[in-house]
């Protein structure tokens, strides 16, 4: 087995906190809400699985006893929300289904393509990475609709998300449980504004 | 490829940037050595970019060494020394400027036309260097073709960019048998294709309008599609970020160069494409930022 120290990026002399400190740093980063809806999920849990392993056993290796105060912040659980043709697609979105939602969505003639239609298109284009297109998407059924919530923090989302990261000024270590946040609050725009309340921090 | 991926070395530790500079210098030599002295000229960042990525997603130490070269024949620099990541790089490089060089031809009108039919015997000298990546040459070509096809369908400059995404996704993963790895270094790619097919589009349309040429975009970005434009760039950046922070470690030396180019280099690439150079911050600014990193 790998060095637990050396996947935590410690020194084998190091004080608890600074492993404490390394360890939430790290978690912090590869935390599956940073990865929601990203292709490679799957490697950055094994990731964070790795971390918190390496965190047990170099808390087992020196605590021998005095556990407790050292439990892990950052156990989670994956959410998961449930929801005429829109609700079936925003069922497919919140289920990950995207491109049989985008079908259904293309389906659609042109005269029944309101403000919902092109707020569920730009959840669809924003999964598939066509961030422009999805922001247009966005912008109209902002427009048709101006008073709706979701449409507008739809495009809020990501409009946010963006100008944090490019404001951040750290690659790894300043990450806020705010960012956290922002991470989660952009992927799920897609699917957690189907299922009802936005978070509350940001 | 055009140069769009680099770090910003205002922010970079020294240690960083001399290796960065070794990787470059390191490949510009393999290029030399691969594919003919002429190729070196076109080498841009992406490519070393490439050579990066490639490095972390090995095994093998680099090994830097004082050499000279005789672009710079007064002193010594650091030189990173032939190995597999340089020469695959350097032969994608081959392979690429070979497709850029058919991509002018059969767009480009006037002038810039006939000096890509100029150029094109030597690109064709280069596609031949590159045979033993011929495999990935099959998926260039192809990728190529679509693209091609989309841009006269007038599709939206995403689309576009998927399919460039798709074709660096194939060049970064290009042989790595780990499954992991492989995956990782396809979304690297995608999300790199996609950022710099969209830079290029953006720095372009003044010129295409001018020219009469096909762009994407349409004919001029006022401020809002700019502003959707920085939003997207940056959506891809993050993208990137997330994804080279998987690849990451305390143990692999191209950590930090990555994390810089994603974080720091390409939103700021990102404005200067958009809004032009002058409204990046200034250096006396820049010193007051937080820079921790």
């Amino acid at each position: 087995m790998t060095d637990p120290y050396k996947i935590l990026g410690v020194s084998s002399g190091a004080t608890d906190d600074e492993i404490k400190k390394a360890y939430r740093e790290l978690a912090r980063k590869y935390h599956p809400d940073n990865y929601a809806g990203d292709p490679l999920a799957d490697l950055a849990q094994e990731k964070m699985k790795e971390i918190n392993e390496a965190y047990d056993a170099v808390m087992r290796d020196r605590a021998k006893g005095t556990t407790g105060a050292n439990g892990r912040a950052y156990d989670y659980n994956e959410n998961r929300y449930s929801g005429g043709v829109f609700s079936r697609i925003r069922q497919l979105i919140s289920t990950g289904r995207f491109s049989e939602a985008d079908i259904i969505l293309d389906s659609i003639s042109q005269a029944d393509r309101n403000a919902e239609w092109f707020f569920l298109k730009g959840c669809v284009l924003s999964k598939r990475g066509w961030y422009n297109d999805a922001q247009k998407c966005f912008e109209n059924a902002c427009y048709m609709d101006p008073a709706n919530q979701e449409y507008r923090a739809g495009l809020d989302n990501m409009r946010n998300y963006s100008s944090r990261f490019a404001s951040s000024s750290s690659g790894s270590g300043e990450c806020t449980p705010c960012n956290v946040c922002y991470g989660l609050a952009c992927a799920d725009c897609l699917c957690e504004c189907l299922g009802g309340d936005l978070i509350s921090c940001c | 490829m055009f140069g769009y991926i680099k770090p910003y070395f205002p922010q970079m530790l020294v240690c960083e940037s001399e290796y960065y500079k070794a990787v470059y210098c390191g490949l510009c030599k393999t290029i030399g050595k691969k594919c003919g002295n002429l190729c070196r000229m076109g080498l841009s960042y992406d490519f070393v970019f490439l050579a990066v990525v490639r490095m972390a997603l090995g095994e093998n130490k680099p090994l830097i060494k004082k050499r000279r070269c005789f672009v710079h024949p007064m002193k010594k620099r650091n030189m990173l020394l032939q190995n597999e990541a340089l020469e695959y790089s350097s032969l994608c490089h081959a392979l690429l400027t070979y497709y850029k060089n058919l991509d002018d031809i059969a767009d480009k009108k006037g002038a810039a036309k006939i000096v890509a039919k100029l150029i094109y015997p030597f690109a064709r000298h280069y596609h031949k260097k590159a045979k033993p990546l011929f495999e990935l040459d099959k998926e260039i070509k192809e990728n190529m073709a679509s693209l091609s096809r989309l841009e006269c369908e007038g599709a939206s400059a995403d689309a576009c960019a998927e399919v460039f995404g798709d074709l660096l996704s194939c060049v970064f993963s290009f042989g790595i048998s780990d499954e992991k790895k492989r995956r990782i270094a396809q979304e690297a790619g995608k999300s790199t294709g996609r950022f710099i097919y969209l830079c290029d589009v953006c720095d372009d349309i003044k010129k295409d309008a001018a020219n009469g040429e096909f762009n994407p975009l349409g004919e001029m970005m006022n401020d809002d599609d700019k502003k959707r434009m920085e939003t997207s760039l940056i959506m891809h950046a993050s993208n990137l970020a997330r994804t080279l922070e998987l690849l990451c470690a305390p143990d692999v030396p191209e950590s930090g160069i990555l994390l810089n180019i994603a974080y720091k280099g390409m939103p700021r690439v990102a404005r200067e494409v958009l809004f032009g150079k002058e409204t990046n911050d200034s250096l006396t600014e820049e010193l007051q930022s937080d820079r921790s990193l």
